[in-house]
């Protein structure tokens, strides 16, 4: 199984606000408890001369210990699997200052024990003329 | 005395914690979507096989190969 990534668009400037669904190996799905920090990443896939942009979230603000689904938040969209999110978090529109790009974006979790498990991956395209 | 059975246990408890198995782990990414706030909102899931972007308003494409 690949993982899954996301593809979204907006003006330069526009915060992205990231939603995964992260389930353990007995389908329950990760709790604010199995995670010690939270840090994002966000490259111009373009340059890889350039330095990215880098920020950290916090816990118990992005990670929901319940499934936040389309009747909660509107903004899970209603296409999506059944089953809602548990990791929301919004990448700051300063990540994405420049038009006509294409940036990668990467949020990771620490757990508790020091794995590191994907909460959120996908390339984000700022338009050049809005 | 040795006490096998207490050994044979804790080498057991010890292999499937370190193994991953004890629990809810390991864990993974089982869909992501991202929400850009305005006029535009698109999403993707498995690129290598299938990717929708949905534009709210007059367009909406789907199953674009990247």
């Amino acid at each position: 199984m690949s993982q899954p990534f996301a593809r979204t668009t907006g003006t330069k400037n526009n915060p992205l606000f990231a939603m995964g669904r992260v389930k353990g190996a007995s389908g329950a799905l990760l709790v604010q408890a199995d995670v010690s920090s939270i840090a994002y990443r966000v490259i111009d896939s373009e340059d890889a001369d350039a330095t990215p942009t880098t920020g950290s979230l916090t816990v118990s603000s992005v990670i929901f210990n319940t499934a936040q689904t389309t009747s909660t938040d509107s903004r899970w969209p209603a296409s999506a699997p059944s089953g809602g999110y548990n990791f929301g978090g919004k990448i700051p529109g300063t990540a994405f200052a420049d038009g006509g790009k294409t940036y990668f974006v990467h949020v990771d979790a620490t757990l508790s024990g020091g794995d590191i498990v994907t909460l959120y991956s996908g390339f984000h395209i700022t338009r050049e003329y809005y | 005395m040795i006490d096998h059975f207490r050994i044979y246990y804790f080498r057991l408890w010890h292999f499937l914690t370190q193994a991953g198995f004890a629990g809810n782990g390991p864990f993974y990414l089982d869909y992501c979507v991202g929400f850009v706030a305005g006029p535009e909102h698109s999403e993707g899931d498995e690129p290598m096989i299938f990717s929708t972007a949905h534009v709210a308003g007059t367009e909406h494409s789907e199953g674009v190969p990247l």
